[in-house]
């Protein structure tokens, strides 16, 4: 290096130069020309892999990526609304007395339903679900084992307990007051409200055994263990009966019994001998 | 499309360069309508270009030189999705540079020098070395080899993207727009990023250069 004093000036500009002069031999080139040949044959013969058309639609969709990622967003909010909304609306069957404001006049004795509007709108609709009270027999409450149906029918007496609600001893006294006055349209409430489904006995199904069920496996066996010992028997199909492999075993067994006692009579001219 | 093509074109600042996007895109069509040896004169055209633009971004000529033939098989296999609205030589230079950085994240922690000889013939880097040393013989080419290996060491202290700009810029000549079309950032990125690898070059090269 030259002492500074006697130095030229360079800038950083002139020294980057030296590395554009930083160059390859002519010799590399065709070394490269070769591989970039095998590379490039290679690149046409192989099979481009199965998500190379993915990548490409990928490429086009980025373009799209907020919106497309906003709509997903609002799909699934609406999904989730929509799921936390529905066992609401299944249950709103169920609550046809607290929306009822009207006075409903039926023929023949007059009957009035009331409902206190402060009390309807603090109900919510599950615990309405549980609380409607449904006009019964009062026999038929011992026969129901469902402790739903047990808190029902103790409010259809009118005599709700403490624990339940106003709204629920309200709804009480109404079914009350609809029962003693008109039988009939308790009944209609009844099978309105699915109540005379849960009130109903329980129908007596004929119990059968489970052992009576079962198959005795033996005789079968049995049979199949001495067809197989006969030379005819091994072609016989498993789904032979039971009676035809026995009288078949049967016989067999005549037969052979039969064979044996004439094999011990010997006939020879005039005598007969007899083995024993 | 043509009016897309015509400001891809518009971008290339000289004559020369339009010319060459025109002489490019003919081959390109070529290539796309099934004439595959057509792509060699593009290979041919751009090689050294783009083989020195990856050198100088990692130091390594072995890496340079698989680099740029995987830039040169990218850019066939996609060559039917080239639509001209840039010119071929940006389109090609954006493949291999983010092949490059892609490989240099990779190998972040890799640093291997494998450094080709100056070319004593070019006389723009012979008259600074001549300016710098008046040895000759031996002391002159280890002195060459000394300065060579000083300025990859401060290339490399650079970052990934300083580095890039530096090399587009003070060794393959782009400009600024052309880089930031590249490098698919603003102009303004471009220009910050050149001045700040700048500062940090002339401080690690200091003892080579002027005060």
């Amino acid at each position: 290096m030259k002492p500074e004093s006697t130095r030229p000036q360079v800038t950083l500009e002139q020294l980057l130069r030296v590395k554009r002069a930083e160059r390859p031999p002519q010799e590399f080139w065709q070394h490269f020309e070769r591989e970039m040949r095998v590379k490039q044959l290679a690149a046409i013969v192989e099979p481009r892999p199965w998500w190379a058309p993915f990548i490409r639609i990928g490429a086009r969709v980025a373009r799209y990526q907020v919106p497309v990622g906003a709509t997903a967003i609002f799909a699934l909010t609406l999904l989730t609304v929509r799921e936390y909304q529905m066992p609401a609306a299944y249950e709103a069957p169920f609550a046809p007395a607290i929306e009822q404001r009207e006075v409903h006049t039926m023929p023949g004795p007059a009957v009035t339903v009331v409902v206190a509007p402060e009390v309807s709108a603090e109900v919510s609709a599950q615990e309405s679900a549980t609380q409607v009270a449904v006009a019964s027999d009062s026999t038929s409450t011992q026969s129901i084992a469902s402790d739903r149906a047990v808190h029902s029918v103790s409010m259809f007496g009118g005599a709700g307990t403490e624990n339940d609600s106003p709204t629920a001893r309200m709804i009480a006294a109404n079914l009350e007051a609809v029962k003693n006055s008109a039988p009939e349209l308790a009944q209609l409430i009844n099978r309105v409200s699915g109540m005379d489904m849960l009130m109903a006995p329980p129908q007596k199904t004929e119990v059968i055994d489970p052992l009576a069920r079962v198959t005795v496996n033996s005789d079968r066996r049995s049979s199949r263990l001495l067809a197989g010992s006969l030379p005819v028997a091994s072609y016989v199909s498993h789904e032979v009966s039971n009676e035809a492999n026995t009288a078949r075993l049967s016989r067999s067994l005549t037969e052979e019994r039969l064979y044996d006692s004439v094999s011990r009579f010997g006939f020879n001219a005039n005598r007969v001998a007899i083995k024993f | 499309m043509e009016a897309l093509k015509a400001i891809g074109k518009s971008l290339a600042a000289t004559p020369v360069r339009q010319q060459e996007a025109d002489s490019d895109w003919e081959i390109v069509q070529r290539v796309q309508t099934g004439d595959v040896a057509a792509f060699d004169d593009l290979i041919l055209r751009y090689r050294g270009r783009v083989y020195g633009m990856i050198y100088n971004m990692t130091s390594n000529r072995e890496d340079a030189s698989d680099l740029t033939q995987d830039a040169f098989i990218k850019a066939f296999q996609s060559i039917n999705r080239f639509q001209g609205q840039s010119s071929f030589f940006t389109w090609l230079y954006r493949i291999a540079v983010n092949s490059t950085l892609t490989h240099l994240r990779k190998n972040r922690l890799r640093t291997f020098f494998s450094l080709e000889k100056v070319d004593e013939n070019d006389r723009p880097s012979a008259e600074v070395i001549e300016a710098l040393t008046d040895n000759t013989g031996v002391e002159r080419d280890t002195y060459v080899k000394e300065l060579q290996e000083r300025l990859n060491e401060a290339m490399q202290k650079l970052s990934i993207k300083h580095r890039t700009v530096v090399t587009l810029f003070e060794i393959d000549g782009l400009g600024h727009q052309e880089i930031a079309e590249i490098m698919n950032c603003s102009v303004g990125t471009v220009r910050s990023r050149l001045h700040y690898a700048k500062q940090q070059l002339q401080a690690e090269l200091q003892p080579y250069l002027r005060k």
